[in-house]
């Protein structure tokens, strides 16, 4: 697997200026050797660099004609790089730091794997392909980009940790699964597709939800007042997903919309719902 | 060459340009030390003219506020000749002058003023680089002449009109819904020719005749320009057929040769009692331009594209609002929109909206615009528009041109769209190609004649040396079955020549000079405005938050202007 390594050069102080890196993509990089990859030009602020300014390149010389085969390795304080991944079709990119906003923006497939934090709008307006994150991610998390009503439409976000406000938000369809807690508005206009809770949520889950599935394994403090009980299931049998065995308390809304939404909650943690 | 006001139709020949104007080739001498472009094998023709675009003020303006993501990808880096821009269906004003070039055009108007926001629209024209502009100023629902319009009589009228379009900076009198922008500000719309506005005893068919008197009257380079009432609408080809009708015994002035022009005829050429058995009438409408003289048309062809729809018709974008809660790519909820109230004088709506190949409605629309234009014997009284945004980005012009000079771009079209386009409409067995000559007709030389410009869309001598000239890199007799070629010749102009400038070649924005304003002032006798004056102030005083003092936009908004002066006869 041919293979390319990108390590920030450590810059003396903390950075403040993003960086436009939509150009570190396997589609980018493929059929281009290591020098040809460190000419490439991205954008900090308003300043024009070339990728080997701002990265000790390292890895094949050549990364071949395929791009599903193509991995890229990133490392450093990449907390400024924004769009890492974005509209890429295959390939990987292994992320071994906290990322900036926007990674994986509109990606249609191949994996990106950050082993750290993700900034807001991750895997935003995403299409296809995987994304996982071992830590936290911002807001936004598989939403869409401002004005935009048309967010996440496919493929799968794990992420280990918690996501701020709004995951979801306008969301078509795919998967999102958390293994902590969510914020506010969590699946916000979610119009189809599902998102599944491991830890918590405070309120306002679901808001003005159309269509879709959230699943709340843990708390919900308190539930939008636009939702109708329907009954509890003793399982959650789910599209694409193993099955949930334990009891869930099911609601549908928000019946400020469409009504069309399902909202499951965990029975024995949401007693205070009933 | 292709010019066919000056009978060209694909000549080798010479031009001269001299300073901004085209002159006879003697004129040029050595000292001048002229530029020579050699253009052999390219094809030169004038530069485009794009008579109805919603280019400028506060509702495109809107229309970028609602939609951020329209300009998320789509930008373009600033360059030495130029401003950086983004945007698609709703672009960066610089962006729209540099996209205009690019594409050989050198002249577009805004059709849709608000008199009241007509600082806005200037400010932004101003802002446009290269192309010359202009804007038409909303005279439709205007309370000052809703309410006067039994007792007044024409000459007031006339003196009213030329008094708001030197206000305003207008360039003619366009009347949106006309009746209907007023009744929804109160929730209703108008349906019917004879139906009362709110609140007033003015009906559309009375704003429509007099006005459009009022315009032969002040004898205005262009005539009125209708957006039709029920636009939008099944059914509605009745009630346009219905509004030429009513306009046949207006008399012309001597300028024109028509007295109304129905922009965005597409719009208003349904049949059908619903969307179910929805269906094109473009034939019908066709039939009477043909016959009727008096009438002239931009087609507003629609494209299967991500685009924003505005209009000043607010009550026709609160019903597309409501459709789009049954279309797939929209929120279940219907679409983001916007609506807007101008005090007095009009109204606006910005809905986003996808043309989707597989909507049996999109499909027919699509087939409407070119079945029209092809139906048409007389191709100097149409010219091509998208009505950009509404129909799509003016940036697709190129495609449309494909479509028009090929009928197995058509054809292939056709197989991709939903059958409804083959079943309610006669697109599949129209086999007309235009020819070059004849495109140049629909895509600049109509649109600078209808609107009265004499030096442009053509190449004769005195005409403004706007050129366009494009390279398809195909023998042009291969066109019609090559037409991709048409698409890419057309959507970037090997030079596009602005005032005698070269302001675009070989892919680039190099210069970005600053274009005219065409403007109206329409004589009356000082006596006829007197009349009305008191009117004027009490109105202002009474209802407007501006003062009459603070309305009209003053010289500092014309950086470059060219005032068309009109006599009455």
């Amino acid at each position: 697997m041919p293979t390319v390594k990108l390590v920030i050069k450590e810059p003396l102080e903390k950075p403040k200026i993003p960086i436009e890196a939509e150009i570190i993509s396997p589609d980018k990089f493929v059929k281009k050797t290591l020098a040809e990859i460190g000419e490439l030009s991205v954008w900090k602020g308003n300043r024009e660099m070339a990728l080997r300014e701002l990265f000790h390149l390292s890895g094949d010389d050549f990364l071949g004609d395929e791009i599903a085969d193509i991995s890229i390795l990133l490392e450093g304080n990449l907390a400024k790089l924004k769009r890492v991944g974005q509209q890429m079709t295959g390939g990987t990119i292994i992320i071994n730091s906290s990322i900036g906003m926007h990674v994986g923006f509109q990606m249609k497939g191949g994996r990106i794997v950050v082993n750290g934090d993700a900034d807001d709008f991750a895997g935003a307006n995403m299409k296809g392909g995987e994304l996982h994150i071992t830590g936290n991610a911002g807001h936004y998390l598989g939403g869409s980009v401002r004005g935009d009503w048309r967010g996440m439409s496919g493929g799968k976000i794990h992420v280990k940790g918690s996501v701020k406000n709004e995951c979801g938000v306008w969301m078509r369809n795919g998967l999102i699964e958390i293994g902590k807690n969510a914020g506010i508005f969590l699946g916000m206009h979610l119009h189809r597709g599902i998102i599944i809770v491991n830890g918590n949520v405070i309120e306002r889950a679901g808001a003005e939800m159309t269509g879709g599935i959230i699943v709340i394994k843990g708390t919900l403090k308190e539930l939008l007042p636009s939702f109708e009980f329907q009954r509890t299931v003793p399982e959650l049998t789910l599209p694409d997903y193993e099955v949930i065995k334990q009891p869930f308390i099911e609601y549908k809304g928000d019946f400020a919309e469409k009504k069309q939404g399902l909202l499951y909650v965990a029975k024995e943690k949401n007693a205070h719902l009933l | 060459m292709y010019d066919p006001i000056n009978n060209l139709h694909g000549e080798r020949k010479d031009i001269a340009i001299l300073n901004s104007q085209i002159v006879p080739l003697s004129a040029i001498r050595k000292e001048h030390n002229a530029k020579i472009i050699d253009a052999s094998n390219l094809v030169v023709m004038p530069g485009g003219v794009d008579m109805h675009a919603h280019i400028a003020g506060p509702k495109v303006n809107a229309g970028r506020l609602l939609r951020p993501e329209d300009h998320l990808l789509i930008h373009s880096k600033k360059t030495a000749a130029t401003r950086s821009g983004v945007g698609r269906s709703v672009p960066s004003t610089y962006y729209t002058g540099y996209a205009y070039a690019k594409l050989g055009y050198t002249c577009a108007m805004e059709p849709a003023m608000p008199p009241l926001e007509a600082r806005h629209t200037h400010e932004e024209l101003m802002d446009i680089p290269i192309i010359d502009k202009g804007a038409y100023t909303l005279l439709g629902s205007n309370w000052f002449l809703l309410e006067r319009i039994k007792e007044m009589n024409l000459n007031e009228m006339s003196a009213f009109v030329s008094w708001l379009l030197e206000a305003s900076g207008g360039y003619t009198i366009k009347l949106v819904n006309p009746g209907g922008e007023e009744t929804w500000a109160w929730g209703k719309n108008i349906n019917n020719l004879d139906d009362k506005v709110a609140y007033f005893k003015a009906t559309p068919r009375e704003i429509i005749q007099k006005l459009a008197r009022v315009n032969e009257q002040l004898n205005l380079p262009h005539t009125i320009h209708l957006h039709t009432n029920n636009l939008g609408t099944p059914g509605n080809f009745e009630i346009t057929k219905e509004t030429m009708r009513s306009l046949k015994e207006v008399p012309l002035s001597k300028k024109h040769k028509t007295n109304v022009h129905i922009t965005h005829v597409q719009f208003s050429s349904y049949g059908g009692r619903g969307w179910q058995d929805f269906r094109s009438e473009a034939v019908e409408i066709a039939h009477y331009i043909n016959k009727n003289k008096h009438v002239s048309c931009d087609i507003g062809q629609i494209i299967f594209t991500n685009t924003t729809t505005m209009t000043a018709d607010g009550a026709w974008e609160w019903v597309l609002r409501g459709i789009t809660e049954h279309l797939a790519w929209s929120p279940r909820s219907g679409s983001k929109w916007m609506n807007a109230q101008v005090e007095l004088e009009s109204c606006a709506g910005v809905v986003p909206y996808i043309f989707r190949r597989k909507n049996s409605v999109n499909a027919v629309q699509w087939a409407i615009g070119l079945e029209f234009l092809l139906s048409m014997k007389d191709l100097t009284r149409v010219s091509i528009s998208t009505d950009h945004p509404n129909g799509g980005p003016f940036t697709f012009y190129p495609l449309i041109l494909s479509w028009l000079m090929s009928k197995t771009a058509r054809k292939e079209m056709l197989a991709k769209v939903d059958k409804a386009a083959q079943e309610r409409t006669t697109i599949a067995d129209i086999t007309r190609e235009l020819t070059l000559s004849e495109i140049v007709q629909v895509s600049r030389a109509s649109a600078a004649t209808l609107l009265g410009l004499e030096s442009k869309g053509h190449l004769g001598v005195g005409a403004d040396a706007d050129v366009a000239i494009y390279d398809f890199k195909v023998p042009l007799e291969t066109l019609a079955t090559n037409y991709r070629a048409i698409e890419k010749g057309f959507a970037d102009a090997r030079y596009t020549i602005k005032e005698g400038q070269i302001v675009y070649s070989n892919g680039r924005v190099i210069a970005s000079p600053t274009g005219k304003t065409f403007r109206v002032k329409a004589q009356v006798p000082e006596d006829w405005r007197l009349q009305i004056q008191d009117a004027i102030e009490e109105r202002f005083l009474k209802h407007y938050t501006v003062s009459l003092n603070n309305y009209a936009v003053q010289p500092e908004y014309f950086p470059r202007e060219e005032v068309i002066e009109t006599q009455m006869l």
